[in-house]
């Protein structure tokens, strides 16, 4: 499948499905004992937790979210005929579609960049620190700033655009532009994070590899398509479900931003699974919304991983 | 062509540099509005902010939550890492699905039931309540198996001529060696939780246990309704400011441990 | 087996580490008495009072300030002051806390908010307390189930904002406002073609229904009914009052289309970037305090009868699951916040209504209104004032009727289709309540 690149470590278990040669010497009785805390709180704060949605989301919750017997499919038949599911399912689709490939494009652009200009670069320590502040700002101090950016009349954003001639747009009044200023706020958030991944990607690349191209190549066009891309192809992947999994899960501006306003525009499925619980008391739907959202986050997740073992962690 | 090739060398650094720009300016920004009014440097705002809201007490917390955290999670991902990396037992299999299913469930997902159970142990308000469902990472798990994986065997088995029982061995011979893995986990743990915002919101109730990003969400909302942006500017800057010029300082180690402990 | 040993030693370790944790956590969380201050005596009785903040102004300070000094002068008591966002914010917190069994003592909330609580069945009567102060009528309608289950603190009107320097400049007379829907748009249109400025803003998100609620009643009907389960969205007046406002951009072209937000359309107006605002009441004080030119309040203009408005803001609520010695200081509380000087002070610094006549003839409060004549404008209105939309479910039904309203101004929908519809969920949303809760 994927070249080892030198940097992954020396020391490799068997091939993959053959037990790992075992050469610590303690018991297994030590093996279990170090397990035994952490497995309990996984078994305890994960997995009871799962099926725990899973139940619930089979069973008739009054509005103090208590059972008070079986529903059988009732809840996801009450969820189907939320009025506003349908919606909510659309805004997500489209913010996810959105946020998610324009942010790995842009990751992408981003790391072949900084690999260039990496080095000791006079600015390269000024540009990281500009290009990664994004990444450790909390989203809810971020969203504040937006906020204000983006007011209407008073804003920045508005104030630079009335001086181009153009401005007078309420960004956050409309549906689409306020989604839009979603995405936009995801791609400046997460895109240098997943240039990082990317960045960590390339250091993979073997140097000769790098070199022939450029003698062959000086345009970089064909080797960017038939070397570089195979290569980070497994990277690429990995951080495509992660930015899907970012952008499903997104709820922090929502909260602080529009509140899924304006009309339930910027309505995306997990804002939308915390006021169906915590503001609208509709556990039964909140439940079943839950579950479904834990299958479609356990299978992106699962395929995040599964890309992981293959090219590094290898499984066993 | 002396022109192009200019270009060609300088290019993407200005490209660069305008993006940064981009990217930088709402940070710049919070910068200008707290320290800069009416052509003078200032700390006015910064005072006032601070003095807004019990911000010693939030930052306590944080670094409290964040820190414990990461001490839990380093822990544990050492302890199961080890074993999963070194030991050979009936029902591995198992256990390292079970370990893995922590990454594939995020807490999100099931939010509701996991607030139940913290309500059920009386943990509602408190930062162990915010903390238990993270207490264990996946990640920091394969981290960690991935870094002692690496270790040569011969080390282990010099250290364990020399008399070290395993977790003498796992203190001399192991840990040393996962530093930089450890820290390029610390970058994605740290950072996680210390802009996580809508379960700790949830959990806590009181200035007690809240954490700065749910502190900071509070005084904006408290605020916005005021549009006191210069104090709210300042109050971003008391949250930010700490941890930007920590990266400003150390970015170069966290980028460099990042890039080749995740160089997959 | 010296390392298991060892190993369950350190999982020990890490597990008391916790349970010492667990034991500091479960002092701040046991019962209702949250919180971490250490109680100076023993007999200090401990309460956490959850409030909200829904309009402008820096009211979270003066909030604080306010319970500081009620725990400096009531020694056995220690009031918690908690701010919990806006409105729905703070329902939504309050509701989870009776969930789990740990209600605050007392909270600020919705005086829409009775149906969810009694359904919750989460709240004390406080007919003693209601009846041994001197409130406003308007105030304290409706009685549900025979009692008082709130006490009025926080309460607005809607109330209209103009800029009257710009009045003068348009040629119009400063002293009064729009006194009809008709000469608000005259005016409008004037002081636009004039001096150039909007017209008038009315937010549109948040709490639309509400801003909305006056239109409605003038225009014929309120939006629901005083029983929990009957609301009337797609009333003849609801349509009219709708297609009012979608002509005030569409028609009229005196306000900027689309949804304008509930917290910067009053900064707008201080930065007379708009002629006119609708909005609380409650905004009264940092509006005056920032506005740079004279500012004037008036009632809503009338539709088809005389002008009306409608009531709103947060009562004081007291919950069950305390202890007595809790609930008695918690009634404490709540009558020194109401009392004539507090309630005068909190009026004069945000604009709410003094909520008794007793807090309207406080001398402070006296002088004050002698320098500041708007802040007459609420309290006069109350007569004319009719109760906030009020049900059960009551934030699904809020964000069912924001959303109609919102998807018409959007250009979305129709105003008939959108409010048919609203109804129908509406309906189907309060239907269960209909045959049982009552």
């Amino acid at each position: 499948m994927v070249q080892e690149s030198p940097l992954t470590p020396q020391v490799h278990p068997g091939p993959r499905g053959l037990p790992a040669p075992r050469w610590s010497q303690g018991s297994t009785g030590l093996a279990y004992a170090a397990l035994a805390l952490p497995a309990a709180l996984v078994l305890a704060f994960v997995a009871w937790p799962s099926l725990s949605t899973l139940i619930h989301s089979l069973l008739a919750l009054n509005a103090r979210d208590e059972a008070t017997g079986f529903a059988g499919l009732a809840n996801y038949r009450a969820l189907f005929a939320q009025p506003l599911f349908g919606h909510v399912l659309a805004n997500t689709a489209w913010f996810t579609l959105a946020a998610s490939t324009l942010s790995v494009l842009v990751a992408l652009a981003l790391a072949f960049l900084l690999a260039r200009v990496r080095g000791d670069h006079p600015m390269a320590r000024g540009l990281l620190v500009a290009i990664f502040s994004p990444t450790i700002i909390p989203t809810i101090a971020a969203a504040n700033l937006w906020l204000y950016f983006l007011a209407p009349q008073i804003g920045l954003v508005d104030r630079l655009l009335r001086w181009l001639g153009l401005g007078g747009e309420n960004w956050l009044g409309q549906p689409h532009s306020a989604l839009a200023v979603m995405v936009a706020l995801y791609l400046w958030k997460y895109a240098p994070y997943y240039a990082l991944f990317l960045l960590a990607g390339m250091q993979a690349v073997p140097r000769n590899v790098l070199d022939a191209l450029r003698l062959d190549d000086p345009r970089g066009a064909l080797g960017f398509w038939r070397v570089l891309l195979p290569l980070l192809a497994p990277m690429l992947l990995f951080v495509t479900v992660l930015a899907l999994l970012n952008a499903v899960e997104t709820v922090d501006p929502i909260y602080v931003m529009t509140q899924g306003g304006p009309n339930n525009g910027t309505n995306l499925v997990m804002y939308y699974l915390y006021q169906l619980g915590f503001e609208f008391f509709a556990w039964g739907p909140a439940a079943a919304l839950s579950a479904l959202l834990m299958a479609v986050l356990s299978s992106l997740s699962a395929l995040a991983l599964i890309v992981l073992e293959r090219r590094a962690f290898h499984w066993q | 062509m002396a022109i192009a090739r200019a270009i060609r060398q300088v290019g993407p650094g200005l490209l660069l540099a305008a993006l940064a720009l981009v990217w930088a300016f709402p940070s710049l920004w919070v910068l200008f509005a707290t320290f800069w009014q009416a052509g003078h440097f200032t700390l006015v705002h910064l005072s006032q902010a601070w003095a807004s809201a019990p911000f010693g007490g939030y930052a306590l917390n944080t670094v409290e939550i964040v820190g414990g955290l990461f001490f839990a999670q380093a822990l544990f991902g050492a302890a199961v890492g080890f074993v999963l990396a070194r030991y050979q037992f009936p029902g591995k299999g198992l256990i390292t699905a079970l370990f893995l299913l922590q990454i594939v469930v995020p807490l999100y997902a099931v939010l509701i039931q996991e607030y139940r159970i913290i309500q059920g142990l009386h943990l509602l308000n408190s930062k162990l309540g915010i903390m238990l469902p993270y207490a264990v990472s996946g990640i920091g798990v394969l981290t960690f198996r991935q870094a002692f994986r690496a270790v040569p065997r011969e080390l282990e088995e010099a250290a364990r001529l020399d008399g070290y029982g395993t977790l003498g061995v796992v203190w001399h011979v192991y840990l040393p060696r996962a530093i930089p893995a450890a820290l390029a986990f610390a970058v994605v743990s740290v950072t996680y939780h210390w802009t996580d915002f809508l379960w700790p919101l949830m959990v806590t109730n009181t200035d007690a246990a809240r954490p700065i990003a749910v502190g900071l969400a509070m005084l904006a909302q408290a605020s916005e309704a005021g549009l006191q942006w210069n104090l709210l500017a300042a109050a971003t800057a008391v949250v930010v400011l700490p941890i930007l010029v920590l990266f400003a300082l150390y970015h170069r180690r966290i980028l460099a441990a990042f890039t080749a402990s995740y160089d997959w | 087996m010296k390392g298991v040993k060892s190993m369950l030693r350190v999982w020990a370790a890490a597990a008391a580490t916790g349970v010492g944790l667990l034991a500091l956590a479960g002092c701040g969380n046991a019962g209702v008495a949250s919180g971490s201050q250490p109680s100076s005596a023993s007999h200090t009785i401990t309460l956490t009072y959850d409030y909200p903040v829904g309009v402008s102004g820096p009211l979270a300070q003066i909030m604080n300030g306010m319970v500081a000094r009620f725990n400096q002068t009531h020694p056995g008591i220690h009031v918690n002051p908690v701010f919990s966002g806006n409105y729905v914010q703070t329902l939504a917190k309050v509701e989870t806390a009776i969930q789990s069994g740990t209600p605050p003592a007392v909270a600020v909330l919705n005086h829409t908010a009775v149906f969810d609580l009694l359904h919750l069945n989460a709240v004390q009567p406080l007919d003693s307390l209601v009846q041994s102060g001197d409130f406003y009528p308007a105030l304290l309608q409706p009685k549900v189930g025979g009692h008082y289950w709130s006490v009025p603190f926080q309460r607005s009107t809607v109330v209209l904002y103009y800029n009257k320097a710009l009045f003068a400049k348009a040629g119009l007379n400063p002293d009064q406002g729009p006194s009809t829907w008709q000469q608000l748009v005259q005016d409008a249109s004037l002081i636009q073609e004039k001096t150039g400025v909007t017209g008038i803003e009315i937010p549109s998100d948040g709490t639309v229904y509400w801003e909305f609620q006056p239109f409605a009643i003038e225009a014929g009907q309120n939006l629901a009914a005083n029983d929990g389960v009957t609301v009337h969205f797609n009333s003849q007046a609801a349509e009219t009052a709708l297609q009012f406002w979608v002509d005030l951009s569409h028609k009229y072209h005196v306000e900027p289309p689309g949804i304008l937000p509930w917290n910067t359309v009053p900064d707008d107006f201080e930065r007379g970037k708009t002629a006119m605002i609708v909005h609380s009441s409650g905004s009264l004080a940092s509006i005056v305090q920032n506005a740079s030119f004279p500012v004037g309040v008036s009632f809503m203009p009338q539709g088809v009868g005389q002008a009306r408005t409608n009531m709103g803001g947060g009562d004081f609520y007291i919950f069950r699951g305390i202890s007595p010695a809790q609930t008695q200081a918690a009634e404490t509380f709540v009558r020194w916040m109401t009392a004539p000087a507090q309630a005068a002070y909190w009026s004069m610094h945000t604009g709410y209504v003094p909520v008794t006549s007793q807090a309207l003839q406080d001398p402070q409060m006296q002088r004050f209104v002698q320098q500041h004549p708007q802040f007459l404008v609420a309290p006069e209105q109350l007569q004319y004032a009719e109760p906030e939309l009020s049900t059960y479910q009551l934030n699904q039904i809020y964000e069912i009727f924001d959303s109609a309203v919102q998807s018409v101004l959007d250009g979305q929908t129709d105003v008939k289709t959108a409010l048919n519809r609203a109804q129908q969920q509406a309906e189907a949303a309060l239907a269960p309540y209909r045959t049982t809760g009552q």
